[in-house]
């Protein structure tokens, strides 16, 4: 071989060593870079510091340890409106909310390790997904999230139900709106335990007998309550006492709401079997011109259904209050009671309004637990003639009525033959009509909401499965005047580039020199 | 000469030439005119916020994100490419100087004018104490910590863009391509179904843990692992092509 083939073929094996040389150190370097991330991303090596002065986004040792427990994947989806808002609103308190809210849902997926998906659906741009959403999961409004699990179990929450207790206030006398506290994620966890470890309850409405109806849009039906309980992973299923004969065994609780006609005796004794069954839940909700068939066993179990009205004279301080409306609310004359159902209620300041409500009362010498949930007024009084079948005049008679705080709503607790039966009563159906439930995010709208979800919740034993305390997010404020944003934008953009820019000149000169 | 003697000889050099570049002085000083004007739109934003506001500030306004795109292309497209064509690159790699040394002390120039260019800012928050607010010293801290990674890993990215590119041109555009790969490229996770391909390009997505980590003033060991090795990967390129001037 001459010298200069040699060198020739020396050459271009070393170009050949070389570059296998360097394509194996890319590799490797790729391949090392690749473990590193892997390590200190997916593994036990990781760690997360929130080194915010309130520990804003350190989730609680409840929540990491459901986290990591979890089996199965969850998707949580917000579908958050930021352009609809109350000109009262004026420090946007909701949207602030919904940041935080997104802001504290990064922390899950962060922490989920990939089993918790987080998608954000916007109003405008994703309106047709948004709406065929809300479709199968029967939502009526934007501002929720969406919590699903890989079985099909869904909560639904509501920003202002279920997230963030805010002070609504008012635009007239102006108030503006306030955030009072978050309940993210407890809201967040909670939901996220549901639907991955929990089962849905099953809940069944009577029908037959004019009662609210789950497939009744109007005013007076069941579709909103329908709706929210099965957002809340409860499955909803209408009863047809005279057809199916008892109540089925599979049922966690039985809503009676707003019966109007009179129950056979078959229904009265798969009503009464239910009761001393042992296992009965009942939320029952007649009007004071409601069926009366039932009354012997509300008897029975002690409860005495007054048949009057319950009344008060507003004295002109509730405008658009009449007589026979009792808005009961932590700061209104009426009152809540002690119990897990209205005490979420009574903290976050949501109000009920007991629409031409019966007064009631323990049946005296009961052996019962008898506990008040709502109450009127001190000095209501009970309107008659009810019983009679028409309307009261709903002014006070001194000869036959009696001003005092009556019940408006009630749980009972019977013993002997009905021990474990736990019924809650309410004076009046209005209060799980359609048209309370949908006021659109008007302070009633809401509490009726919680009430309903809390009853059932209450009824079907479903506990919280994480207690958080709410959280209160203080964050600082500059309050600067017009004049003063102008002097800053004076020294942060003339001044202090012109400063740096001389400076730098200077400097330039000098070391040139 | 040791290898470390060299690098500090170098990397002052480096540091010296940004601060007399005329083009660095225009630079600057846009820089801080877009930097104030970003500062103050976020203020206003935030309607008074503070925390809101440097939020906005670092990595929650379309100016940061313009700035960020945009200053370390034009910071890195000089170091080798100029090089090159003048032909001084040719006096640096027969110097006894190692090409890691080389490239380390150029990356080091830039990101202490990377620093410098930011360094400013801080004046904002002075400012912003005068008038009686502060916001959270954690926010902030993590807030200027990834802007320092972010910028690290950018600067490296030109750095190999620049060392792979015949001129300062190609260089800036080039960087500024690998720029919106990083950023735009683990954007593609949001279209995958769940698994493992959709964690890995959501976990190397520099856009996503800007605001799910340091804008938060959360500190994610994972995320800082991220930007580091993201910044070694490109250093490591960078110095195999100095060394590929070598075998031609």
């Amino acid at each position: 071989m001459s010298p200069a083939a040699a060198r020739e073929t020396f050459g271009a094996k070393r170009k050949a060593a070389i570059f296998a040389n360097v394509v194996l150190m890319g590799v490797l370097a790729i391949a090392a870079a690749i473990i590193v991330v892997y390590l200190t991303g997916f593994t036990t090596v990781k760690a997360r510091f929130d080194l915010t002065r309130q520990g804003t986004y350190t989730l609680s040792a409840e929540t990491e340890r459901l986290l990591s427990s979890m089996e199965q994947d969850v998707e949580v989806i917000t579908v958050f409106d930021r352009s609809r808002n109350f000109w009262w609103d004026t420090e946007q308190v909701r949207v602030k909310a919904m940041d935080f809210i997104a802001d504290l849902l990064q922390e899950y997926k962060v922490r989920g390790s990939g089993k918790v998906a987080v998608t954000h659906l916007d109003p405008i741009t994703q309106n047709a997904a948004i709406l065929d959403l809300f479709q199968q999961l029967g939502i009526r409004d934007y501002n929720v999230v969406i919590v699903r699990g890989a079985t099909g179990q869904r909560r639904v929450l509501g920003l202002e139900t279920d997230l963030v207790d805010l002070d609504f206030g008012s635009p007239e006398p102006f108030r503006p709106m306030q955030l009072l506290a978050y309940r993210v994620e407890e809201g967040l966890s909670g939901a996220i335990f549901e639907v991955t470890q929990g089962k849905p309850a099953k809940v069944y409405v009577t029908n037959g007998h004019g009662e609210l109806s789950l497939n009744d849009a109007r005013d007076r039906g069941l579709t909103a309550v329908g709706a929210l309980l099965t957002q809340d992973n409860v499955v909803v299923e209408p009863l047809a006492l005279n057809v199916a004969k008892a109540v089925p065994a599979d049922a966690d609780a039985v809503l009676i709401l707003g019966p109007v006609e009179p129950f056979l005796p078959d229904e009265r004794a798969a009503v009464e079997a239910y009761l001393r069954s042992g296992r009965a839940r009942l939320v029952v909700s007649i009007d004071p011109f409601g069926d009366t068939s039932l009354d012997p066993l509300w008897q029975s179990i002690g409860l005495t259904l007054e048949r009057n009205v319950v009344c008060h004279d507003q004295g002109g301080t509730m405008q658009a209050v009449g007589a026979s409306e009792m808005v009961v609310g932590p700061q209104a004359p009426g009152r809540y009671g002690s119990h897990p159902i209205v005490d979420a209620l009574n903290e976050s300041q949501r109000y009920v309004v007991l629409s031409r409500s019966m007064g009631l009362s323990a049946s005296a010498g009961a052996e019962n637990t008898f506990t008040s949930l709502m109450t009127s007024h001190a000095d209501a009084w009970g309107d008659l003639p009810a019983a009679s079948g028409g309307p009261g005049n709903y002014k006070w008679d001194a000869n036959q009525e009696t001003k005092s705080q009556r019940t408006l709503a009630a749980i009972v607790e019977p013993r002997g033959p009905f021990t474990g039966a736990k019924v809650v009563f309410f004076g009046s159906d209005r209060w799980a009509w359609n048209a309370f439930m949908t006021a659109s995010l008007n302070q009633h709208a809401r509490g009726h909401f919680d009430l309903a979800r809390r009853c059932v919740s209450w009824l079907v034993g479903r506990r919280k499965s994480i207690e958080l305390a709410p959280r209160r997010v203080n964050q600082v404020f500059s309050d600067l005047r017009p004049e003063e944003y102008d002097d800053i934008l004076l020294y942060i953009v003339v001044y202090l580039p012109l400063a740096a820019l001389g400076l730098t000149i200077l400097v330039g000169f000098a070391r040139r020199r | 000469m040791s290898q470390t003697r060299a690098y500090l000889i170098l990397a002052a050099r480096e540091v010296e030439s940004y601060f007399l570049a005329p083009l660095m002085f225009l630079v600057f000083t846009v820089f801080l005119v877009l930097n104030g004007f970003a500062f103050y739109l976020s203020l206003g934003d935030a309607a008074g916020n503070v925390d809101l506001a440097v939020r906005n500030f670092l990595g929650g306004s379309l100016l940061f994100w313009i700035n960020i795109l945009l200053v370390p292309p034009l910071l890195t497209m000089r170091l080798v490419a100029e090089e090159k064509r003048t032909g001084t690159i040719e006096g640096l790699m027969t110097a006894p100087v190692q090409d890691v040394v080389v490239v380390l002390a150029k990356f080091t120039g830039a990101l202490c004018f990377w620093i410098a260019l930011w360094a400013p800012s801080i004046v904002y928050l002075l400012i912003l104490r005068g008038f009686g607010s502060l916001p959270d010293p954690g926010i902030l801290a993590t807030s200027y910590l990834g802007v320092l990674l972010l910028g690290a890993l950018l600067l490296a990215c030109g750095l190999l863009a620049s060392a792979v590119s015949p001129n300062q041109i190609v260089s800036a555009v080039l960087a500024v391509v690998f720029d919106l790969l990083l950023f735009f490229f683990p954007l593609l996770s949001m279209q995958m179904p769940q698994g493992a391909l959709r964690r890995g390009l959501e976990h190397v997505s520099v856009l996503f843990h800007f605001q799910s980590s340091f804008g938060k003033g959360v500190l994610d060991t994972g995320v800082i692992a991220v930007y580091l090795v993201g910044t070694a990967l490109p250093l490591f390129f960078a110095v195999r092509a100095l060394e590929s001037r070598r075998w031609s």
